[in-house]
């Protein structure tokens, strides 16, 4: 990011509000590690910092976000100002996620949190879009609450059509509850989205992703299990448009004994995209009874597509189920012969082929079914 | 005279620069059963290869006729759709894909490559069901994805299966008796026997006399060394089941 820009984000520090100093140390946390480039990130993801350059006002404004249902009682959706939340509310994220840049600069500059309380059963699926209005820098935070052995759904619509989003939604889900998160990316931006999961007992998180950005995204994902039982999945169906890069990033800390993890992807990449995968697992050595798995699949449909994957394990302890897989390539020869010799042509047995595997996560009943591209609806 | 199926003359085919059949004849007509046996690695697998349409086999010389046509150059649907099925060997499996939608893919384009409209999906449904049960095969199974997680036996049920859905002039069994056990080898083979008639023909590759049994054969073909070394009739298997194959070599 520009010097220029920098000025901009002090400039907005010095605005008075409840935690200034809190925030400027976590601003100058940001500075010390700076956007992530090439050089400084972790991996294989695309360069945000060049990304940076391109915005011309970083000025911060408000992303448009909507949400469809009624406010009530039982679900209230507000906007909070920093001052209305206490401080181990809004600097948790930082006792779990240390040298997250994209998180601090969020922290640290942004002016907009939304919260979200479910405190009823939702039979509807409650809907929230996120859209951004110019070549601006974005720096929205949401906050959603799931209370104690509630369930729901939520759509989740990523729309941003200029600038740079950095987006920071965080879930937290009490004892007994059970959330269902359907992701749509279609951003045509660029895009950093950093969700954290924080899962109370017995909790059950299932995120369904459809990511198709027109631009390059990031998406990563932090899942705390805090407390026993828990159990979470993330299953990414990834088609970037062309010349796209779309990165995912999935961290699972198991944090408490006899907890679930689950993580895949099945990517399917055609000229020019590009799409990274990392999936972390983290297992204490005093926790018991875990289990994860991750499962990658990519396609790579012409030669100059790329996948890159990357599973990782970090487990103490013996007492754990684990496993991992990854193959990346283009269609089974002889998957597509064995199909073929049904009467149907190459072309349809492709399709076939590819609908199959995004069937695995978004079958035919899913609200996801609708946002495919076409070829895959 | 009866009506021929398949004509196969002087067959010469190899697979990445090596020879594996060497002038094969085979003759088929119209409402016969033929059995191709012969010793591992005597190009049975490759001569159903061919006849499917599989690419990186070079046809070298000879030719192979199917209802009149030559299909040496044909792509495998297209091959597919004059009426020729093969029951693989080792059916791969098909995450994310239920045998249903299947079926009613590979049967609509059947039907459109014919010219036919497709069934309603109540009508197919029914096609469907009637087929799976001769099979032993519930609803169930039909949700089930393609192959995915199947034993040997399911798989070669599913094979079954999607003959009897779609129909074929001429069907080409490889070694379907494999990973079958004694009851599922009776369903399978009553299944298959049960659409056999005037209006098709079967080619049935095996090691074992077993399922031929099941499906008495018209002809018995013994393949070594990519030919055909002996013809005959049923008789011949019993002679291979006690002889083996090495004295035909």
């Amino acid at each position: 990011m520009t010097n220029l820009a920098l000025d901009n984000l002090e400039k907005n520090l010095k605005k008075e509000d409840t935690y200034k100093s809190e925030r400027i140390g976590i601003f100058e946390d940001f500075v010390k590690v700076g956007l992530p480039s090439n050089k400084v990130d972790r991996w294989k993801y695309f360069d945000l910092s060049s990304k940076a350059k391109k915005v011309k006002n970083t000025n911060i404004k408000d992303s448009i976000i909507s949400i469809s249902g009624k406010k009530s009682d039982k679900l209230n959706f507000y906007t909070a100002q920093k001052k209305d939340i206490t401080p181990d509310i809004y600097f948790k994220p930082k006792e779990f996620i240390k040298n997250e840049p994209m998180l601090d600069l969020n922290l640290s500059c942004s002016n907009q949190v939304n919260i979200l309380d479910i405190k009823s059963d939702q039979e509807e699926i409650i809907t929230i879009t996120i859209e951004s209005d110019g070549e601006n820098l974005y720096l929205p935070r949401i906050i959603i609450n799931i209370d104690k052995g509630i369930s729901a759904k939520i759509l989740l619509k990523n729309l941003s059509s200029s600038g740079l989003t950095n987006l920071l939604i965080e879930y937290s889900l009490e004892k007994d509850s059970n959330l269902e998160i359907y992701r749509f990316n279609n951003s045509e931006s660029t895009l950093v989205e950093t969700n954290i999961v924080y899962l109370k007992e017995r909790s059950n998180l299932n995120l369904i992703n459809l990511s198709t950005p027109k631009g390059s995204s990031r998406f990563q994902l932090f899942s705390l299990h805090l407390e026993s039982f828990s159990f979470s999945s993330c299953n990414t169906i990834s088609i970037p448009s062309d010349n796209s890069n779309d990165d995912i990033l999935i961290d699972n800390s198991l944090m408490n004994s006899d907890c679930e993890n689950k993580s895949g992807i099945r990517a399917i990449l055609d000229s020019k995209s590009i799409c990274s995968f990392q999936s972390l697992i983290y297992i204490k050595d005093s926790v018991i009874g875990s289990k994860a798995e991750q499962d990658c699949k990519g396609f790579l449909l012409s030669d100059d597509s790329v996948m890159n994957a990357k599973p990782q394990m970090n487990i103490f302890n013996d007492d754990v189920i684990c496993k991992h897989g990854a193959t990346i390539g283009s269609l089974d020869k002889q998957e597509i012969f064995y199909l073929c010799s049904r009467g149907i042509n190459k072309e349809e047995a492709e399709k076939l082929l590819l609908n199959g595997h995004i069937s695995e996560y978004i079958n035919e009943n899913s609200i996801l079914r609708d946002y495919l591209p076409g070829d895959f609806r | 005279m009866s009506k021929e199926l398949l004509n196969i003359k002087d067959l010469h085919v190899d697979v990445e620069g090596k020879k594996i059949l060497k002038g094969l004849n085979l003759n088929i007509n119209m409402n016969e059963i033929h059995a191709i046996m012969g010793p591992n690695g005597a190009g049975k697998s490759v001569l159903s290869n061919v006849l499917s349409g599989k690419e990186n086999y070079n046809v070298s010389s000879g030719s192979i006729k199917f209802c009149g046509k030559d299909i040496v150059d044909l792509l495998p649907n297209e091959i597919s759709n004059l009426g020729l099925f093969m029951a693989f060997q080792y059916p791969v499996e098909i995450p994310g894909v239920t045998i249903m939608n299947f079926l009613k893919t590979i049967h609509e384009s059947k039907r459109k490559a014919n010219g036919n409209e497709p069934f309603s999906p109540s009508e197919f449904l029914n096609y469907v069901r009637e087929k799976a049960e001769i099979l032993g095969l519930d609803d169930d199974v039909l949700k089930r994805q393609l192959n995915v997680g199947f034993s040997g036996g399911e798989k070669k049920r599913n094979e079954a299966l999607q003959l009897l859905v779609l129909d074929p002039v001429l069907a080409i069994l490889d070694e379907t008796d494999s990973g079958l056990d004694v009851d599922a080898l009776d369903i399978v083979s009553n299944g298959i026997k049960g659409i056999n008639n005037k209006n098709n023909s079967f080619l049935i590759i095996t090691h074992y006399k077993k399922l031929l049994e099941k499906i008495p054969p018209n002809k018995v073909h013994i393949l070594a060394d990519g030919k055909i070394v002996k013809s005959g009739g049923p008789e011949l298997a019993h002679e291979i089941e006690n002889k083996g194959f090495e004295s035909f070599n």
